[in-house]
C-alpha cells in the first residue's frame, strides 16, 4: 500500500530534448507570462539561453539542453524565505504554491531558489513562477509543457505512486536532480542526455 | 478584454466561445492539426489535436507564436493599399476592395491590350501551405492568358527530382517516417529534423531506443547532429564526392548486393566504345528492335536485356554490327567503377575533408545494416551541382539493393503535400482547357529586366516572402522593377518586398481562411483547413481576391465556386487516385484522413521503375551529351579549392533553425526572445584570423554584395565556412541582406531535366571586422 502522499513531479528525458523551447512558449501562451519574463526556460550545455553553442572542439563536440521551471522542492528554500506566507508547501500534492495575492514583491525568494525559477512581474509587482498548469489539473490535463512538447520528452505525475506513468518511466533509467549538494528535495528528475 | 497592466486576457484559464479544430501550416511542411481555442474573435490559445496517429499530435513554438502574434500582429495588413509615394517610399493610401478590384483588373486589361496577356505575370511561394493557396495563382494566370512563373527552381527545392527523374522516373520516394523504429541504421544527409521538422523528431528517438544507429551529414553541427550517434561534417557541397568514397570501399569490399544490381539497375547494359551509346537490338540484327542488350555469360554472346538469364557486370566484349563493323563494349556498371576508381577514400578525404577511415566505417555499416533507411534533407539541393548529389544518394542505395526495400530506401520529398499539389484537377487549375504561359521563376529576375523572351509588364507574388528568400532584391529593385507598370503583393504583413509594391493586397492567415486542403510534406495525412476567426481586417484569401478582379474584368464565371466546393471539387476531380479515394464527408467530420497507401508503404516495392528499362538507371544516356551518362563528382560552383577564394575564402550558409519556417516567424515577439538576431556564425580559428571576437560587427561581402551583423564565434562551423539564421528580414540586418550575396547560374543539365535551381549556399565570401562609428572615433581621438 502506498504510505505516501501524493507528490506531483516531473520526469524530463535529456535524450529526447532539442532545445526547441516549444515548452518555454507553450508555458507562455498557457499562462499569458508576460513577454520578458518566463516560467520555464531552456538553457544549452553552456548555459546559454539564446544564440546556442556545442561544447568541445571541432569536430568532437556536444550539445544538450536542460529545461528547468520550479522544482516543487520538498524542502524549499523560497518557502523559508517568503516573510508573508505567499509562497507555501502545499501537503495534498507536493506542490509549492504562489499566492500571489499575498505577494509584496520583496524577490527575496529569487535569492534563494537554486534554479532561479522565480520570475519577478513589474507590471502587477509580484512574483510568478510554473504552478503546473494547475487550472489543467480538473479535465484531467497536465501541464502545458507536457502537451506540447514535440518528442514526448517531459513526463508529468506522482512520483509517489508507483503505478503512475511517471514512477514507470523513472523506472527505465537511471536519474538525476539538479544541484543535489543544495539538499532541497527537488521534484523534477533527469535523464542524461 | 483587457485585464490587470491592461494586458490582454488570453491563455488557458480564459473560457472559450468555441474550440476549432483546423490545422497549423506554414511551410515546415508539419501540418500539425490543432484545436484553437477562441473567445470574441481572438485565439486563446491552441493545443494539439487528436489524431490517428498519436505520434503526430503534436505542435512546436513556431506554432504557438504565429497563432498568438502574427494573425494580430501590429503590423498586420488590414485593408487594400495603394503606393501614393514613389516606390519604396512607404507611403500608403487606403484603398476599398471594389476600389482595389477596379484598379487592378483596369490595370490587367490595359497592359494585356499594350503588351499581350502573357505580359502579365504570377508567382507565389509556399506561405500559406495549402491546396488553393498554392495552386490558385497559377489558376488565374491560366484564366487571363497570363505567364506563371515556376517557383519550384527558385525554391531551390529541384536538385532531389532532378536526381530522381533519370534514374527512377520520379520525382522523389519517401517511406512512412511513423515506420522510422523499424530501421537498423539510419544514414542522413543535410536534413536536420531536430530544427526543421522538430515534431517528427519523436519518430527518429523512438527508432533510437529501439535500437538504430543515427549518422548525420552536415557541414554544420546541427541539433540533429548533436543528438546523433555521429557526426560528419563535410566541405559544403561534396556530397557526392563523399558517396563516391562510400561506393569505392563497398565495391572494394565486396560488399555489394550483386544481384540487385544485376537484375533491378540498368548496370549489365552494354555501353558501345565508339560513341557511348547503349547496344540496342537493331545495331547487331538486320530489322532488329531498340530493345537494350547485355552480354549473357552462358551463351557467350550479346542478348536482349529481358532475354539475358545471366547477364555479366564486367568485361569487355567485341560486338559485331550489322555493319560489318566490330565494336568493342563494356557492361554500364564496368564502365561506372573504372570512372569511379579515382574516388578512394584518401583522394575523397582531400575533396570532403573528412577522414578516410570515417568514409571506410560508414560506407561499411551502411552496406551491411539492415534495413538501412537513408534520409536525404534540402541542404544538399541548395548547390549548383545539387543534382548530383541526390544521383550519388541513389546509386549508393541501388548498389546496396535498399531501393524498394522496406524500411530502407533514400528517402527525400514525398509525401501527401507532393501527391495533393502536383497533379491537381486540370480543370480546377485551367478552366475550360485554357493555358498561359510558363517562364521559369528562377530566371524572373533577368526575363524583367530584359524583356526577353517576352516583356513581363505586371507582376503579382502570393504567399512569396521575395524580399528576403529570394537572391538579388536590390538588383530587382534596380533593374526589373522598373520595367514593370504594376507590382502586386498579397501579404499579412509588410515584408520587404511588400514594401516595393504599388498595389498591397491582405490576405487571411491560416486561422482565418475559410477552406482549404492541407496535406503533410513528409506525412501521409491530409487535414481540412477550416475558419477558426473571422478574417482580421478586410483580408480575404487569394481566390477571393482573384474572384474579385476577374469579375471586374468579365472574367467571373470561372470564379464562382465556394471556398468549400473548390475543395470538395479538388479532392473527386484529382490526378491522383491516393488522394481522389478521399471521402469527403469523413474528411469533414474527421479534419484528417490518412491518404490511401499500403503500410508499409514501400516506395518502388515492385522494382518495377518508370524508365525505358523499368530499373534503375544508374547509366543514363540521356545525360551522355552533358558528360553525366555516369554519376561523376563535380566541385561547388564557388568552391574555396578555387581561385576566387584567393579573394572570398569562405563559404556561406544560411541555415535553417528551429525559431523559423523561411520568414515567417522571425518577427515574432516570442521569437526573438529567443533568437533575437541573425548572427554570423564562425569558427574561432577563422575569427581569431581576422581579430574577430564574439559579439563584435563584420562585414560580409563577396562581389555581389554585403550585409552587417554581429559574429558568433562556434566550434559547431566547420573551418572555411560560415552561416547565418535563414528566415531574418532586412531590418534584422545592421546592413545589407545574405540574399544580395547570392546568385543565380544557368545550369545546362538541370535545364534538360526541369530548370536551374537556385544554389543557394554554393556562395564564396569574406568577412571582416566592421570598424564601429564609435570604435573608429575612438580611433580617431585617440590620433589627435
Amino acid at each position: 500500500m502506498n504510505t505516501l502522499n501524493k507528490q506531483l513531479a516531473f520526469v524530463i528525458d535529456l535524450k529526447r530534448c532539442i532545445g526547441c523551447d516549444t515548452c518555454v512558449v507553450g508555458c507562455k501562451m498557457e499562462n499569458a507570462v508576460p513577454l520578458g519574463q518566463f516560467r520555464l526556460k531552456v538553457y544549452d550545455s553552456q548555459q546559454n539561453f539564446q544564440l546556442e553553442k556545442p561544447v568541445g572542439l571541432y569536430p568532437d563536440l556536444s550539445m544538450s539542453w536542460l529545461p528547468t521551471m520550479c522544482h516543487h522542492c520538498g524542502d524549499a528554500p523560497c518557502v523559508r524565505a517568503c516573510p508573508t506566507g505567499t509562497l507555501w508547501r502545499r501537503e495534498a500534492d507536493g506542490m509549492v504554491v504562489l499566492d500571489r495575492d499575498k505577494c509584496i514583491g520583496c524577490q527575496r525568494c529569487g535569492e534563494e531558489c537554486p534554479y532561479d525559477a522565480l520570475s519577478f512581474d513589474p507590471d502587477i509587482g509580484t512574483a510568478d513562477k510554473c504552478d503546473l498548469c494547475e487550472h489543467r489539473h480538473a479535465d484531467g490535463g497536465g501541464p502545458m509543457c507536457v502537451t506540447v512538447c514535440p518528442t514526448g520528452a517531459i513526463h508529468f505525475g506522482d512520483i509517489n505512486d508507483p503505478a503512475s506513468n511517471l514512477s514507470r518511466q523513472l523506472g527505465k533509467h537511471a536519474h538525476q536532480v539538479l544541484n543535489a549538494e543544495d539538499d532541497v528535495r527537488p521534484n523534477i528528475h533527469y535523464f542524461a542526455p | 478584454m483587457p485585464s490587470i497592466a491592461g494586458r490582454l486576457e488570453t491563455g488557458g484559464k480564459v473560457v472559450p466561445d468555441r474550440i476549432v479544430r483546423t490545422v497549423c501550416s506554414p511551410n515546415c511542411s508539419g501540418t500539425c492539426p490543432v484545436n484553437a481555442y477562441v473567445k470574441d474573435e481572438r485565439i486563446l490559445k491552441i493545443e494539439p489535436a487528436a489524431f490517428p496517429d498519436a505520434g503526430y499530435e503534436r505542435i512546436c513554438l513556431k506554432g504557438i507564436a504565429m497563432a498568438m502574434q502574427r494573425i494580430h500582429h501590429p503590423d498586420r495588413l488590414t485593408h487594400p493599399l495603394r503606393r501614393v509615394g514613389a516606390r519604396g517610399e512607404g507611403r500608403w493610401e487606403r484603398m476599398s476592395w471594389e476600389e482595389a478590384f477596379a484598379l487592378l483588373g483596369d490595370k490587367l486589361s490595359q497592359t494585356a491590350a499594350q503588351y499581350g496577356s502573357r505580359a502579365n505575370a504570377w508567382m507565389t511561394m509556399s506561405g500559406n501551405y495549402g491546396f488553393k493557396a498554392s495552386t490558385v495563382s497559377e489558376r488565374i494566370a491560366n484564366c487571363l492568358g497570363g505567364t506563371v512563373l515556376s517557383n519550384g527552381g527558385m525554391m531551390g527545392d529541384l536538385n532531389c527530382p532532378m536526381g530522381y527523374l533519370p534514374l527512377l522516373g520520379a520525382g522523389g520516394a519517401a517511406n512512412d517516417l511513423s515506420d522510422l523504429h523499424h530501421a537498423k541504421y539510419i544514414l542522413i544527409f543535410g536534413r536536420n529534423p531536430a530544427d526543421t521538422d522538430h515534431s517528427e523528431m519523436r519518430f527518429l528517438f523512438d527508432a533510437m531506443e529501439a535500437g538504430a544507429k543515427v549518422v548525420v551529414v552536415d557541414p554544420r553541427f546541427s541539433r540533429t547532429a548533436a543528438k546523433a550517434d555521429e557526426w560528419v561534417s563535410p566541405r559544403p557541397g561534396t556530397d557526392a564526392a563523399l558517396v563516391l568514397g562510400m561506393i569505392n570501399v563497398i565495391v572494394a569490399e565486396n560488399l555489394l548486393d550483386t544481384a540487385y544490381v544485376t537484375r533491378h539497375t540498368n548496370s549489365p547494359l552494354l555501353v558501345r566504345s565508339d560513341n557511348g551509346a547503349l547496344l540496342r537490338a537493331a545495331d547487331v540484327s538486320p530489322g532488329g528492335s531498340s530493345d537494350l542488350m547485355v552480354w549473357d555469360e552462358a551463351e557467350d554472346a550479346p542478348m536482349k536485356l529481358n532475354d539475358a538469364a545471366t547477364p555479366l557486370l564486367r568485361g569487355r566484349y567485341q560486338v559485331a554490327l550489322i555493319d560489318g563493323r566490330s565494336v568493342w563494349c563494356q557492361p554500364a556498371f564496368d564502365l561506372m567503377l573504372q570512372a569511379w576508381a579515382e574516388y578512394t577514400p584518401e583522394r575523397v578525404a582531400e575533396i570532403c575533408e573528412v577522414p578516410a577511415e570515417t568514409i571506410r566505417h560508414i560506407a561499411r555499416e551502411y552496406a551491411t545494416s539492415s534495413p538501412a533507411w537513408m534520409w536525404v534533407g534540402a541542404g544538399p539541393q541548395r548547390y549548383h551541382h545539387g543534382q548530383l548529389a541526390h544521383r550519388a544518394y541513389l546509386t549508393l542505395g541501388a548498389l546496396c539493393g535498399n531501393i524498394g526495400k522496406a524500411y530502407a530506401g533514400v528517402n527525400c520529398l514525398d509525401g501527401a503535400h507532393m501527391r495533393l499539389t502536383f497533379f491537381p484537377p486540370h480543370e480546377w487549375m485551367a478552366p475550360g482547357g485554357k493555358y498561359g504561359s510558363t517562364l521559369p521563376g528562377v530566371h524572373m529576375l533577368d526575363i524583367i529586366a530584359s524583356g526577353k523572351p517576352y516583356p513581363l509588364k505586371s507582376l503579382w507574388l502570393t504567399s512569396y516572402g521575395f524580399g528576403t528568400q529570394s537572391p538579388n532584391f536590390e538588383r530587382f529593385i534596380n533593374e526589373a522593377l522598373p520595367q514593370l507598370d504594376l507590382f502586386v503583393v498579397t501579404e499579412q504583413l509588410m515584408t520587404d518586398a511588400a514594401r516595393y509594391a504599388d498595389v498591397v493586397l491582405p490576405c487571411v492567415s491560416y486561422y482565418e481562411e475559410e477552406m482549404d486542403l492541407v496535406a503533410g510534406g513528409e506525412s501521409w495525412y491530409l487535414h481540412l483547413r477550416q475558419r477558426a476567426i473571422a478574417p482580421v481586417g478586410e483580408s480575404k484569401n487569394d481566390y477571393e481576391i482573384f474572384k474579385g478582379v476577374c469579375e471586374r474584368m468579365g472574367r467571373g464565371e470561372d470564379w464562382q465556386m465556394s471556398n468549400e466546393e473548390v475543395c470538395r471539387y479538388a479532392l473527386q476531380h484529382h490526378g491522383d487516385p491516393a488522394i481522389n479515394s478521399i471521402d469527403w464527408q469523413t474528411l469533414k467530420r474527421d479534419g484528417t484522413v490518412r491518404v490511401e497507401i499500403p503500410r508499409p508503404h514501400v516506395p518502388f516495392g515492385d522494382l518495377n521503375f518508370m524508365t525505358e528499362s523499368g530499373r534503375i538507371e544508374l547509366y543514363t544516356e540521356s545525360l551522355k551529351q552533358f558528360g553525366q551518362a555516369m554519376l561523376m563528382y563535380a566541385e561547388p560552383l564557388e568552391s574555396r579549392h578555387q581561385a576566387l577564394a584567393a579573394r572570398y575564402p569562405l563559404t556561406l550558409m544560411s541555415h535553417k533553425h528551429v525559431h523559423s519556417a523561411h520568414s515567417t516567424h522571425t518577427t515574432l515577439p516570442w521569437i526573438l526572445e529567443m533568437a533575437p538576431e541573425p548572427r554570423l556564425e564562425m569558427h574561432p580559428n577563422d575569427a581569431a584570423a581576422r581579430g574577430i571576437a564574439e559579439g563584435d560587427v563584420v562585414r560580409v561581402f563577396n562581389g555581389r554584395g554585403e550585409f552587417k551583423t554581429r559574429a558568433a564565434l562556434s566550434e559547431g562551423v566547420k573551418p572555411g565556412m560560415v552561416t547565418v539564421p535563414q528566415g531574418y528580414w532586412r531590418a534584422h540586418y545592421l546592413a545589407g541582406h545574405p540574399a544580395e550575396l547570392g546568385h543565380i547560374v544557368r545550369n545546362e543539365v538541370q535545364e534538360a531535366i526541369i530548370e536551374t535551381n537556385y544554389p543557394v549556399w554554393d556562395i564564396l565570401v569574406q568577412v571582416a571586422k566592421e570598424v564601429t562609428d564609435e570604435v573608429a572615433n575612438a580611433v580617431t581621438k585617440v590620433g589627435a
